[in-house]
């Protein structure tokens, strides 16, 4: 060979090796294929310097880690390595996307977000936080030091090697964890889970496009066919013997005001509405596009001692929230240091969420009243009026991708929208007060009784939820935590405390600033109810009389809580069983309520076979939802198709397309109290008959040419899918699709917008965990829709789901078998 | 094949499963395959190719299961199938590692005939 050739040779060698350097990620030993190594559990044991006595961490064959401290802050620190272990890859993206720091990792397409976290407040707020727990509670803010030192601990044992997947794929390195990210987690949970500012937002603009009566007919301020047998609080709203009439106010003519108007909000409608634009930027400012959970609703109920059959109260709750693979919870259990709690872990977060302990249970669900309000400000320059003053605007600067940002306040707030002189601040309790709710879950977690419970719920502050709470003999709901309270002058010119508002609020005036909050008191509660039981499927909490009017309530429509309700009625001498098969209903109440009229406008009208096929299927229909029905199909084609060509039609010929689903809760009611009470609305283009007809025709022809000529064939499981995102949002990382059971508004929930699409839009938000509990008797069951684990080659990133989707469930308490014991070490 | 020849090729294969198990980067083909400089270009080129087992035979050290739902998973990836996945980093292991050991041979061919 001569010498060049050989030379040649070498160089095309080193030539290959450089350009093929990608493959270098497929590398069996240091690339991607190293996911299929881990994910494996197996006997270990592990050396931590800042354990203070050996803990062991014991994994159960479902999946659930079993962690025995001999004191709390060993305990916590076992519980930050155990998660970093199993997720920490999404806990660290998920810190930075509520940190507002995303871009450091993914570059410009998260600028976006970034900014819209900061106008928010979430990292400013995480802040505030940290200082207030660190120098009032201490011992609570040694907690989050303890699971950050686990946390990290685990990091430091990592190497480029056997970094999670993620890490890789990005090409970044795990940062070093700290409380703030514990803080940043949990504050932005709160925002994605609290009510008001946008919904004031979104009803003013719909308010400045229409005029009352059509607003009140598609937005009332309770949902039709919602009554005080169905309030979380049962009964007309008085609380603790105080309500609206103890005030001299009547509810029927409180609840008949426009709401909207000047003499509510200090702001002249004629003004509102030339702001339209103004409020359009500001709902745009801080929409995330990477917004990652979602609260469409969430189940819980409650029965008392003398309703089961156990002799004790019981507990269901199952919150539904964007569904991500991995799942936003991780089983655990944690015992020693006062403590032996068992449930769920929202990653990031010390300590138990939802979940249980020898005595006591609880569960939570969203309100959606408003605890966040949007005032209308007038500027002039870098100042801001105030009752008559013009005060200096502050400013809170911050750096993202080496570019500096600014963002101003109001008495009220960030200022997320401004044009001209006027500008939106926003308004939340969590500006105002530091995130106790760490500290009332630390309660939860360490409680032994009824009183135990209740202390930890006077600490609930942020967001608002409805507390349900068991405990061997007793059971209740509370819509807990601080709803701030607004003076207005009734045009009657009585005085009244609200919760909310229907539209931006006057920021100059002073007269609508909030003035205190809901005593925990006179919050809405059901405490050991006398008939049984309560329920709080986001349903409203409290009846027309409360003495607080919830004039900004967004409740959900209350189909789930219908079904609830005639459930647990019917139900005396309830078990656990019944808990379970109640939480696997899939029957849409407000499908059963919708047919007769939509049948009856379909009657003597089709002629084609397939129609009347069509027809015969939604006659035949018995309102459930399983993958292998036609019937639910065939109606919700009827209704996507019947909304768009009445009132999503309006919305958009009017600018508000961004009010369409799934923004409108009450969109089937509406549709339903418009066939019974005012078919001729505007809403339906004036017929309602006409209008069903025309959706119908649509409908075939649409489902004919996606689903073919066969009507037997249009079953749910085609159209209707199940799709778990990775929070990479690569398709490759993410589960499903998969024909999914149940819709918007059934309790099993698998949430999806009113369009017409084949398939539907992935249902990505339903049940994000099962949980039931007898805790007289000893039994708490449950199940989750994943595994502990993200690494999605392992069995134990996805071990529940089956289990899950087929309404099975686990113990979550008592004996287990392990598969696997890790010994940490000092 | 004398004894120095396959010490040429233990060493080799030796270097080879050092250098991938704790490195795994395409280049360290580039060292591992310089004792195959040692055989004659043919054989040079026939080991060389047979380096790629190398990086093949580590897949062994993960569980079947695992293994090929990693292999679909990073294949949805990288827009390949799985069984490219799979074959990809061995596959070109194996080809920079006969280009190298033939041209060491070659050079090595050259510097002995140069000093004798």
């Amino acid at each position: 060979m001569k010498i060049y050739v050989a030379i040649l040779l070498v160089i095309a060698a080193i030539a290959l090796s450089l350009l093929a350097s990608p493959l270098n990620l497929l590398s069996p030993t240091s690339g991607l294929f190293t996911l299929a190594g881990g994910g494996r559990f197996t006997n270990l044991t592990i050396t931590m310097s800042q354990l203070t006595s050996p803990v062991t961490i014991e994994i159960d064959t479902h999946g659930m880690a079993h962690v025995y401290a001999s004191d709390a802050g060993d305990l916590f620190r076992a519980e930050g390595y155990y998660e970093a272990s199993q997720r920490l890859f999404q806990m660290e993206i998920f810190a930075l996307l509520a940190a507002g720091n995303l871009s450091s990792w993914v570059g410009e397409q998260a600028l976006q977000s970034d900014v819209a976290e900061h106008l928010i407040g979430i990292p400013q707020n995480a802040e505030m936080s940290a200082q207030y727990l660190q120098s009032h509670y201490p011992q609570v803010y040694s907690y989050l030091e303890d699971f950050s030192q686990g946390v990290n601990s685990y990091i430091s044992s990592l190497n480029p090697r056997n970094l999670p997947l993620g890490f890789k794929l990005l090409h970044v390195k795990p940062y070093r964890w700290s409380p703030l990210y514990t803080l940043d987690i949990a504050e932005y949970m709160s925002w994605s889970l609290t009510a008001g500012f946008s919904d004031e937002l979104q009803s003013a603009m719909l308010y400045s496009k229409y005029n009352f009566s059509m607003v009140q007919e598609l937005n009332p301020y309770y949902p039709y066919y919602v009554d005080g047998n169905l309030t979380v609080m049962p009964g007309n709203g008085a609380v603790n013997g105080y309500s609206l009439t103890d005030q001299g106010i009547s509810p029927s003519y409180l609840w008949s005001l426009d709401w909207y108007q000047g003499w509510a909000t200090g702001v002249p409608s004629s003004t509102m509405k030339s702001l339209f634009y103004l409020l359009e930027q500001a709902l745009g400012n801080i929409s995330d596009p990477y917004v990652q959970f979602q609260d469409m609703g969430s189940n819980s109920w409650i029965v008392t001692s003398n309703y089961s059959t156990s002799g004790s109260p019981l507990l269901a709750n199952d919150p539904h929230l964007t569904l991500t693979a991995p799942s936003i919870w991780i089983p655990i259990q944690l015992g020693g240091g006062g403590f032996n709690v068992t449930g769920w872990s929202l990653v990031g977060i010390p300590g138990v969420l939802i979940g249980h302990t020898a005595t006591t249970a609880w569960g939570l669900t969203t309100p959606s009243g408003s605890s966040s309000n949007a005032y209308l400000e007038r500027l002039n320059g870098s100042y801001y009026e105030f009752e008559g003053k013009w005060l200096p605007l502050t400013s809170y600067n911050y750096t993202l991708m080496g570019k500096t940002y600014t963002v101003y306040y109001t008495n009220n707030g960030p200022l997320v929208a401004r044009s001209d002189n006027y500008g939106i601040s926003l308004y939340w309790t969590a500006q105002k007060v530091p995130f106790l709710t760490v500290l009332a879950e630390i309660l939860l977690d360490n409680s032994t009784n009824f009183s135990d419970l209740l202390r930890a719920a006077h600490y609930w502050v942020i967001p608002p939820q409805n507390l349900a709470i068991v405990s061997l003999h007793n059971a209740a709901i509370i819509d807990d935590g601080l709803y701030p309270l607004i003076n207005e002058t009734l045009p009657n010119c009585e005085r009244v405390q609200v919760i909310g508002a229907r539209a931006p609020l006057n920021g100059s005036s002073g007269n609508f600033e909030p003035y205190g909050y809901v005593p925990f008191n006179y919050l809405p509660a059901a405490y050991d109810p006398t008939r049984g039981f309560a329920f709080a499927p986001n349903q409203p909490t409290a009846w027309v009389n409360y003495p607080f009017p919830f004039v900004g309530g967004y409740w959900s429509s209350g189909g789930r809580a219908e079904i609830v309700y005639h459930y647990l009625a019917s139900h005396p001498h309830a078990t656990l069983a019944n808990m379970e098969e109640l939480q696997s209903n899939v029957t849409d109440y407000w499908a059963l309520m919708f047919k007769p009229f939509l049948i009856e406008a379909l009657t003597n009208f089709s002629t084609s076979p397939q129609e009347l096929q069509a027809l015969k299927q939604l006659e035949q229909w018995n309102g459930s939802t399983y993958q292998g029905q036609v019937g639910p199909t065939v109606y919700t084609y009827l209704v996507s198709e019947l909304a768009n060509i009445t009132i999503y039609n309006s919305l958009s010929s009017n600018g508000l397309s961004q009010l369409d689903a799934p923004d409108l809760p009450y969109l089937v009611t509406d549709l339903i109290h418009i066939a019974q009470y005012d078919p001729n609305s505007p809403w339906v283009n004036g017929s309602f008959t006409s209008a069903v007809r025309e959706a119908f025709v649509r409908e075939i022809q649409y489902l004919n040419s996606t689903l073919g000529p066969n009507v037997s064939g249009w079953t749910w499981g085609k159209v209707h899918q199940l799709e778990l995102y990775s929070p990479l949002g690569l398709t490759a990382l993410s589960i499903g699709p998969t024909p999914q059971w149940g819709d918007s508004h059934t309790v099993a929930a698998a949430y999806f917008p009113y369009v017409v699409s084949v398939p539907l839009p992935f249902v990505t938000v339903g049940s994000s965990l099962r949980f039931v509990a007898d805790p007289g008797d000893g039994q708490f069951y449950g199940v989750f829709p994943g595994g502990p684990s993200e690494n999605v080659a392992s069995y134990w990133f996805q071990n529940q789901l089956q289990a899950w989707l087929n309404f099975g469930y686990y113990p979550m308490g008592g004996n287990y078998s392990s598969v696997a014991q890790w010994r940490l070490l000092p | 094949m004398n004894l120095k020849a396959l010490g040429a090729i233990v060493v080799s294969f030796f270097l080879s499963y050092l250098l991938v198990y704790y490195l795994g980067y395409l280049w360290t083909a580039l060292i591992s395959s310089i004792p195959l400089g040692y055989l004659k270009v043919r054989n040079a080129i026939l080991l060389g190719l047979a380096q790629g087992l190398v990086p093949a035979s580590l897949f062994l050290l993960y569980p079947i299961k695992a293994l090929s739902q990693s292999s679909i998973i990073l294949g949805q990836l990288a827009g390949l199938s799985s069984f490219t996945t799979l074959l990809a980093f061995p596959l070109t292991f194996a080809v920079v590692s006969a280009l190298a050991s033939s041209g060491y041979s070659g050079l090595y061919y050259y510097v002995r005939k140069t000093v004798s």
